[in-house]
């Protein structure tokens, strides 16, 4: 058959991970992530000293040869302390919004797709949990569960679980009344497979750019919680909990509160600025005032 | 819109009652016996045990407990404390003024910094300027409060003696004095609080720029200054009034890491000492006050949408 009636190629939109790779912010805040996340992969690797080795001589060492960043209260190095604290803060953060995402994503799904009273009684359970401030609410799940670090993943994923419920919800909603989905249904496609096929890629993209910011602040989290003295609990390296320790020798030594405060700036710093890269690049509104001159 | 109003109203109390509900459930989900904390660990004699537990009416079951609980609740009673025996009510009236006006005077500095901020990077046609102050928004965003704040304690008030440390005085004896010693824990509170502040108004701006109105005024001949105050401010500002309100609810929960770093006798600061101290009544009255103020504070805020914006109906 000739040609007459093909359309002339529409101009393709590059991919979401071209646009990543071209946008300077994104790729600064990758940069960032690259480094912070190596350094706690490595950690047992690069790391000088044993996170918890106290070296009695070496007190409030100053930043040098033998203790790059400098050494606390009981002479332990802070660099290597930063690096598995690094592991720490990584940890709950990731597993923290992945149990958000997973959680909150398939309610807020499940609650657009299924409609009726499931919506109603998902989404108002969600409500109720919104109801709290969250670091309240936080502390008071990890005061019912105990202190210590799976604790805190679990307070902070419980936490972020309505966010990604009303994110995965919204999208659901809309692509319900779809025509490809009437289609699906008509062919007698089955609700999860509709579910699986049509309802969540549209639902990842919006998903995905949140779990970036929640990532960002559930790190800042679990300082907070840790520097309350209810995450992470000594010896083990956190980086809320160092700059707590930090504290109370101010005088005699910042850089036990300096470094690890800085390295926990650094790691949210990554993450927001892939975060606000996404949504600028998937949110054409967002374009700044000098791209239209 | 009455109608509106009337049916919000009305939809609070049983808000208020499942969230009181939640809290006590979740007071009871602690590992403990509240009568052996009261009692102190030491003392185990089971009889002095039983005779705790029934003044506390612990021995009765669960939903008497609950609704004799409510019962106080309405009247105003949160009980007394573990610890010291005092009405958790004078302990709360004690320590809120100073939580609330952390909180105010945060927002209002957070507010101050955030508006002129916003609106430049959101009008401004300079590249350069408009990422500088994205990137210093990012950056406001990503500081943890308690490390600011205990920076802010080493730099200016132990090495350069600007500001007292651990003074508090009461608003209304020493107005200046209170300002001055508040004034860094407040600026701990407003810095990321601004950044997202300026942020939304950057946002909201540059999505009024391309407004129908926007042109007309232009076209007017109306001078920038006044196209971006009169016509593209006044617009912009309604969903950062939203933001402004849902971040005064977050004020309260980020008081209390602000409260601990600054030793402010706050609500925040009491529940964690309630909490080292296990003294659960404390910490139940904290939880609840502080989560009624926030919804509370929501609710007012959806309330003030509705008057900014009189586009927005609400059947």
């Amino acid at each position: 058959m000739p040609d007459a009636l093909a359309l002339p190629a529409a101009p393709r939109r590059p991919g979401l991970p071209t646009l990543v790779l071209r946008s300077p912010k994104s790729l600064v805040g990758l940069g960032v992530l690259v480094v912070v996340i190596g350094l706690a992969l490595l950690a047992p690797w690069i790391a000088p000293y044993p996170a918890t080795e106290m070296h009695a001589a070496d007190r409030f060492a100053a930043p040098g040869r033998s203790y790059m960043l400098g050494s606390d209260f009981f002479g332990r190095d802070l660099f290597s302390r930063i690096l598995f604290g690094y592991r720490t803060s990584l940890l709950v953060a990731g597993l923290s919004v992945a149990f958000a995402l997973s959680v909150g994503g398939t309610l807020g799904v499940l609650a657009g797709y299924l409609g009726g009273s499931w919506d109603t009684v998902i989404m108002r359970l969600m409500d109720i949990l919104f109801a709290f401030p969250v670091l309240l609410l936080a502390i008071t799940i990890v005061v019912i569960l105990g202190p210590g670090t799976v604790t805190t993943l679990l307070a902070i994923g419980i936490v972020y679980v309505p966010i990604f419920a009303r994110i995965g919800r919204g999208p659901t909603l809309v692509v319900k009344e779809q025509a490809y989905v009437e289609a699906a249904k008509a062919l007698g496609q089955r609700s999860w497979r509709i579910v699986l096929t049509h309802v969540m890629p549209n639902v990842s993209t919006p998903v995905l750019v949140q779990a970036t910011i929640n990532l960002a602040t559930a790190i800042l989290f679990e300082s907070a919680l840790s520097f309350l003295g209810l995450g992470t609990q000594p010896p083990y390296p956190s980086l809320g909990l160092m700059v707590s320790e930090g504290r109370n020798y101010l005088e005699q030594s910042p850089w036990p509160t300096v470094f690890p405060g800085m390295a926990i700036m650094l790691a949210v710093l990554g993450f927001n600025l892939v975060g606000d890269a996404l949504q600028e690049l998937l949110d054409p509104r967002m374009r700044p005032a000098w791209t239209s001159t | 819109m009455q109608r509106y109003i009337a049916k919000r109203l009305v939809l609070l109390a049983p808000v208020l009652f499942v969230v009181s509900a939640l809290v006590f459930a979740l007071m009871r989900l602690i590992p403990g016996d509240p009568a052996q904390v009261l009692l102190g660990f030491e003392n185990t004699d089971p009889e002095q045990l039983a005779a705790v537990r029934r003044d506390l009416g612990l021995d009765r079951p669960i939903t008497v407990q609950f609704v004799r609980w409510l019962g106080r609740l309405v009247r105003g009673d949160l009980g007394t404390s573990a610890r010291t025996g005092r009405p958790i009510v004078a302990l709360l009236a004690e320590a809120l003024p100073f939580t609330l006006e952390l909180a105010v005077y945060g927002l209002v500095l957070a507010v101050l910094i955030a508006i002129p901020m916003g609106t430049l990077a959101g009008t401004t046609t300079s590249r350069l300027a408009d990422a500088g102050m994205q990137t210093l928004t990012l950056l406001g965003l990503s500081l943890p409060a308690f490390w600011v704040g205990s920076l802010f304690i080493l730099l200016f008030s132990v090495h350069l003696r600007w500001f007292p440390v651990l003074s508090f005085p009461a608003l209304w004896r020493a107005p200046a004095a209170n300002l001055w010693g508040f004034f860094l824990p407040a600026l701990t509170l407003a810095i990321p609080n601004a950044a997202a502040i300026a942020r939304m108004v950057r946002a909201s701006m540059i999505a009024v720029r391309r407004e129908e109105y926007v042109k007309v005024a232009r076209a007017k001949g109306l001078t920038e200054f006044l196209v971006v105050r009169r016509h593209m401010l006044k617009n912009a500002l309604i969903p950062v009034v939203t933001l402004i309100g849902i971040i005064a609810g977050y004020l309260l929960g980020g008081s209390i890491v602000v409260e601990q770093v600054f030793a402010i006798p706050g609500v925040g600061r009491m529940g964690l000492q309630a909490i080292v101290q296990r003294d659960y009544p404390v910490l139940q009255a904290v939880v609840l006050l502080v989560t009624f103020i926030f919804v509370l504070i929501n609710l007012l805020v959806d309330l003030l949408y509705v008057f900014l914006d009189p586009r927005i109906r609400y059947a």
